[in-house]
């Protein structure tokens, strides 16, 4: 059985966790299309990559984002959302709401 | 008893001499030694018939002698297939063959053999079906004769339990490469598991011999298990089998009547090989066995395994086995060597002078092309000569024996490694497979990994055992790699015979014809053989027909044997008993503080999730009735019904209000403290997920209820959106801090007036909707004033180690008012009659508001909540149904939850809907339901039919809610 | 509404599941109804520091003061105080009515929502192996380390207490209205010990 790296609790079995779907970006509900709000809501990437997933540890209720390989399912690395997620989101009329930093590509 | 077949000491290293046991197999009375197998006891006494086959109904007897063929399974009384060269006679009574009519020796299904022409491989498949109906006749017969044992269906569960077990290393296998394997790691400080199947560590120690003198192997074993005991840090379980490797060096080992759960941060796997049969008619008789079977009969067992032997091999191990058995008494009368003769082999020149000194015959270039069998067992075997492309050619000579003894070479134990991903890989000139491709952290050493002499195979583990040390931080330096040339397989050992019977798998009663003519019927791949064939498909999961299979296949199909390959391994590697997966199992269950109390009230549970909630109490005979009073309880008097495992979330923190108004559809920002709103949960699909009432407690604290099994996916769903919303806000899953109980009935006020006093119950103080905070005899207490039962009505929190002292306090002062506690049932009834939907029963997965009539629920002009984008999407399209409320009189067939709603009464109706609640309500009188409809049916006063079994019923559409519209009875004004 | 006190009435307190103290190789002792409070938020570090407690310095880690009182920490932003002894019911009152006024410190409901067993014997460790995957062994699990994980599959916080060198001592705290089925599971694993 996989072990899941969990960044409050370490080295888990990954029956410990629910997973939580890809890390996607919201598009601005107001403004954008049905199609891009319906591929928001329905399509993930199908490709070899490393991706970054929310993972949730049940005994603690605790969220965290772990990047992994799909091609050789390793687990690269996990940390709290807070990497990521540093400001609060607001929804304000006609605002971008987007809160998540970019990743460096490269 | 006749026992004149046991070799005196020090052979028999399992067996006790001074304590005989009895036991029976096939009704008739036999005696060996503690220590013993059913076959070791049995071959004691000359029985050597154990079964027989699975198609051909063939006379079987032991080929390894180490549980790795079917041969030898037999029934035990409450136990069917055990193989009875693992199972000692203390544990086996009583037994008996398996798969005959009549008798095991005298088999009537045998002449199935005879019209064996008719039953070509895959001849199933084409056969049985036709004319129409047929099979119907066929399906009882052929359901008698397949299958082996028979389950003993009175049979009492034992306990089974698993645990968990951890180790820095664990090693597979305690042969000599694993005790070296073993001993090295635990030297430098290593945790390590050694695992062995046997009941004795040493693996091919204790069997095999390595050298003519037959010196090495005891001196060696003495002084490995010396060592391993003295070593602290070295875990030893024998007699458990290691059943699977998974993700991250996570092992089942079974043993017992336990399943421990390895979580090995290291793994060396040293388990050796699978010793390979010969291919010739008639090579499954009993008396043939494989040379290290030979071995194990005389080295663990002391049993003589024949009086005149003929060795057939294609390496020197059949030249090693023929010293021992020599050396033992039994006449070998001759050596037949598939290989050319040859003076330099490793062992070779002493082994052909101790052989010369035996008076042992060496016949080159030859193989045994056919066995003779007389009364179930071998009498003689037909040697041949072969060519220059190891074919038959001449006749060489007819031997009369009863033991052959064959090794054509090994295979190594691959299915762990493949399981984890690593690649069989052929060699044409060594005719070996070998692995490679092993994911980290995981290491093979020994035979397994084609190393064979002895003191490269020590070397080997202890190299394995270094790499796992530095992968530890244990050690600093790897060692170099051994190298091992020494030969062992033979590359062509298949003899195939006009009259067949020249088994490839003795499991599925395969010949090479079978094989051969999958491939010519278009089944090339490997895949589509064994699935068209079956072979590698009985117990032995192709332990003896891998290799033969692969050789076939690939030579009639012009590749290589490497490109061929052997089908997937999957676990479990051996076959595994229900009880070790089931036992022991763990289904939690949650209760309410007032568990035992419902309990003394005779209360019928009923599960919610993991909870236990009573759906009614009384006796099930009198269900209905019990179920309508309760609610005719809460119409005209009071009840009192548990409701602790409602969903409870507390949201503290200045985003308190900004939080639940994203996440649910309803405004929640301006709500009033001391007030209650409806909360309803849409997912981001704009499907309705959950419901649930939210109080303001204060300015910056909200509790909020849910369902009882949907609460922790929203509170997990609230702490994800959070986590990416960054609100300055805490949310808390407190379902079980609190206990809750719903007072309701025209008499509810008089009841709660009794026990909270500091709380202003009238109408003006407390109206409905409201939330206020009191005490009940000291103790705090939650009220919210709610009607979803759709009377005055009443819900109580309190902190869960309140709650029973609180329930009973209830109890008392219900008793003037002849307080009726009431279940889910009853409540079902109560709220369908108010028109409440209840999430998951009257809702699905596409279920938006707008089908609900839950718009009203949803504001409009905030700028945003979970799945608002979705719901607008699905609301601008046509709507296809909606849910409506439905009557009809109870005189009509009652319709159910699922039942169909149509478009109309006739043959060629559609469907547009389905009845998702429906029950008799006494106070209205009749069957009352929610169902969806079509869109244009849903007109109040319509009518629609819906198909309750086979004929179609006219419900009427009413408007919600069917009773107290106005809403007088809840006091809502 | 600070009038909604969950540490009051200590005496009123009853758990409602059978757990009747078990004395053998392997003890079990449910102190459910002992003083427990907890308290999440950005300033609960602080906050509880400022009242002269000793608050572990990492997550999933112990402290056991002199006094008695144990300090649970759960991550960087919650801490459960246990109070097994019954010693210091007023200073949780006191935390818990100054907490209803501080800023980002939330009181928690651990008083009511959990169940706790104190469970003692050296064969804690192997039994734990039978309902739990973490390793628990103490050179995987040293006094004072807390392990969030599934026991019996219900979610636990087990922690070790272990003094010097008395026999293995752990907290487990769970669900409360799972208790009965937890107590009776590790009654059921603890049986193969029990002398």
């Amino acid at each position: 059985m996989k072990i899941m790296l969990c960044p409050l609790n370490g080295a888990r079995n990954i029956n410990e966790f629910v997973y939580g779907g890809e890390v996607k970006a919201m598009p601005n509900h107001q403004t954008c299309s049905d199609k891009q709000w319906a591929e928001y809501v329905f399509y993930s990437d199908n490709t070899i990559k490393v991706v970054r997933e929310w993972w949730f540890h049940s005994a603690s209720s605790y969220w965290f984002i772990a990047e992994r390989n799909t091609a050789s399912d390793e687990i690269i690395r996990s940390y709290d959302p807070s990497e990521i997620f540093s400001d609060s989101v607001n929804f304000d009329h006609g605002l971008n709401h987007d809160g998540v930093k970019e990743r460096d590509n490269g | 008893m006749v026992d004149s077949n046991r070799l005196a000491a020090p052979m028999g290293s399992l067996i006790a001499r001074d304590n005989p046991i009895t036991f029976e197999f096939e009704g008739k009375s036999y005696t060996g030694f503690a220590g013993d197998t059913v076959v070791s006891a049995l071959i004691a006494n000359q029985q050597w018939l154990l079964s027989r086959s699975f198609k051909y109904h063939r006379p079987r007897g032991p080929l390894t002698m180490a549980g790795q063929d079917a041969n030898t399974l037999v029934q035990l009384p409450d136990e069917a297939n055990v193989l009875a060269d693992k199972v000692d006679i203390e544990q086996a009574i009583r037994v008996m063959g398996q798969n005959y009519s009549g008798t095991l020796a005298n088999d009537k299904d045998a002449l199935l053999e005879k019209v064996g022409r008719f039953m070509p491989v895959g001849f199933y498949y084409r056969a049985f079906y036709k004319p129409k109906g047929i099979w119907d006749k066929w399906e009882p017969i052929i359901r008698n004769k397949a299958g082996l044992g028979q389950a003993n269906l009175k049979f009492k569960p034992e306990y089974y339990d698993k645990a968990y077990l951890f180790c820095d290393l664990i090693v597979v296998g305690a042969g000599p490469a694993g005790l070296s394997a073993a001993l090295t790691a635990a030297r430098q400080g290593a945790e390590v598991l050694l695992v062995d199947e046997n009941k004795q560590v040493g693996g091919a120690l204790t069997y095999h011999r390595f050298d003519t003198a037959g010196e090495v192997a005891d001196n060696l074993l003495d002084a490995l298990k010396a060592q391993v005991d003295g070593m602290a840090n070295i875990r030893v379980l024998t007699d458990a089998i290691c059943n699977g490797w998974f993700a991250d060096n996570y092992l089942p080992v079974i043993t017992g009547q336990r399943m421990y759960k390895v979580r090995a941060k290291q793994c060396i796997v040293a388990a050796g090989e699978f010793e390979q049969h010969v291919v010739f008619r008639n090579n499954d008789l009993p008396g043939i066995v494989l040379c290290s079977a030979a071995m194990r009969l005389m080295k663990h067992y002391a049993v003589k395994p024949g009086n005149r032997a003929v060795i057939l091999t294609g390496n020197d191990d059949g030249y090693l086995t023929a010293i021992e058995l020599a050396k033992q008494a039994v006449n070998v009368v001759a050596i037949v060597d598939m290989r050319p003769a040859q003076a330099d082999t490793q062992l070779g020149s002493e082994l052909i002078k101790t052989l010369q000194s035996l008076g042992i015959e060496i016949i080159y270039n030859a193989t045994v092309y056919e066995a003779q069998a007389k009364q179930n067992h071998l009498a003689a075997v037909e040697i041949y000569e072969l060519d220059r492309e190891v074919k038959i050619s001449q006749h060489i000579s007819r031997i009369e024996c009863d033991l052959l003894c064959v090794s054509s070479g090994y295979m190594p134990t691959y299915q762990l490694l493949c399981q984890a991903g690593a690649q069989l890989t052929y060699d044409d000139a060594s005719a070996r497979f070998s692995l490679n491709g092993l994911p980290e952290n995981l290491h093979i050493a020994g035979s397994v990994n084609g190393i064979h002499a002895l003191d490269k195979v020590l070397e080997d583990g202890a190299n394995a055992a270094q790499q796992c040390l530095v992968k530890l931080g244990l050690a600093d330096v790897v060692n170099q790699q051994v190298e091992c040339d020494i030969e062992t397989n033979f590359a062509w050992p298949i003899f195939p015979h006009p009259q067949g019977k020249d088994f490839v798998d003795f499991d599925e009663d395969l010949q090479v014809k079978d094989i051969i003519n999958s491939t010519r019927l278009g089944y090339r791949d490997i895949q589509l053989v064994k699935r068209f064939s079956t072979v590698g498909m009985g117990p032995s999961q192709g332990r003896h027909s891998a290799l033969a299979t692969a050789r076939l296949v690939a030579h009639a199909t012009g590749r290589t044997v490497s490109e061929t390959g052997v089908t997937t391994a999957r676990p479990p590697f051996i076959p595994e008993k229900l009880a070790y997966l089931a036992g022991r199992i763990f289904n939690p269950v949650r209760h309410t503080p007032m568990h035992y109390r419902h309990q003394s009230l005779d209360a019928q549970f009923m599960p919610a999730g993991a909870w236990l909630r009573p759906a009614y109490y009384g006796v099930p005979e009198q269900k209905e009735m019990l179920i309508q009073q309760e609610a005719l309880a809460v119409r005209n008097g009071v009840g009192i019904i548990d409701v602790s495992t409602l969903g409870g979330i507390e949201v503290n923190g200045p985003d308190a209000a900004e939080f639940l108004n994203r996440i649910y559809t309803y405004a929640f920002i301006k709500q009033p403290i001391g007030k209650t709103r409806y909360a309803v949960l849409t997912n981001e699909q704009g499907v309705v997920v959950d419901d649930g009432v939210a109080c303001r407690i204060a300015d910056e604290h909200f509790y909020v209820t849910a369902t009882t099994t949907g609460v922790d996916a929203v509170y997990r769903e609230m702490k994800k959106w959070n986590a990416q919303w960054r609100l300055d806000v805490d949310i808390a899953n407190v379902t079980s801090a609190f206990a809750a109980v719903n007072v309701a009935g025209p008499l509810a006020r008089k009841v709660l007036e009794k026990v909270c006093i500091d709380v202003d119950f009238s109408q003006q103080a407390f109206p409905y909707l409201a939330y206020r905070e009191g005490h009940i005899d000291d103790m705090p207490v939650r009220l919210l004033r709610v009607g979803f039962v759709g009377e005055l009505g009443y819900e109580i929190h309190m902190p869960t180690l309140f709650a029973l002292n609180i329930w009973d306090r209830l109890m008392q002062a219900g008793q003037e008012f002849a307080m009726r506690p009431f279940g889910v049932e009853a409540q079902r009834l109560l709220r369908l009659e108010k028109g409440h939907i209840i999430i998951g029963q009257d809702t699905d997965g596409m279920s938006h508001p707008g089908e609900l009539s839950l718009t009203w629920a949803i504001a409009k002009s905030k700028p945003f909540y979970v799945g608002c984008r979705s719901v607008d999407i699905v609301m601008r399209r046509p709507q296809t149904r909606k849910l409506v409320g439905f009557k009809l009189d109870k005189s009509n067939p009652k319709p159910e939850e699922g039942h169909l709603v149509l478009d109309k009464a006739g043959a060629d109706a559609n469907i547009t809907g389905n009845v998702t609640s429906c029950h008799y309500s006494t106070t209205l009188d009749a069957y009352i339901g929610l169902a969806y409809v079509g869109i244009e049916q849903q007109t109040v006063g319509s009518h629609f039919p819906i198909r309750v079994d086979g004929k179609a019923v006219l419900s009427e559409v009413v408007s919600l809610p069917f009773y107290d519209a106005n809403g007088e009875r809840q006091e809502v004004n | 509404m600070a009038s909604f006190m969950i540490s009051a009435e200590p005496q009123l307190r009853h758990n409602s599941f059978n757990a009747k103290t078990i004395d053998a190789a392997i003890t079990l002792v449910d102190v459910t109804c002992s003083n427990r409070i907890g308290f999440r938020g950005q300033q609960v570090a602080t906050f509880l520091q400022a009242q002269g407690l000793d608050i572990p310095q990492q997550p999933n880690r112990a402290v056991v003061m002199n006094n008695g009182l144990i300090i649970l920490s759960l991550s960087q932003t919650e801490f459960w105080l246990l109070d097994i002894d019954n010693q210091h019911r007023q200073l949780m009152i006191e935390l818990e009515t100054l907490a209803d006024i501080t800023k980002q410190v939330t009181r928690l409901y651990t008083q009511h929502s959990q169940a706790m067993f104190i469970i003692n014997g050296d064969d804690c460790p192997q039994m734990f192996a039978k309902v739990c995957a973490v390793n628990l062994h103490p050179d995987a699990f040293e006094s004072g380390v807390i392990a969030q994980t599934s026991v019996a599959r219900v979610s636990s916080v087990v922690v070790n207490v272990t003094h010097n060198e008395q026999p293995t001592r752990f907290i487990i705290l769970s669900d409360i209205s799972s208790a009965q089925y937890l107590w009776q599971a590790i009654e059921d694993a603890a049986a193969e010990f029990q002398l």
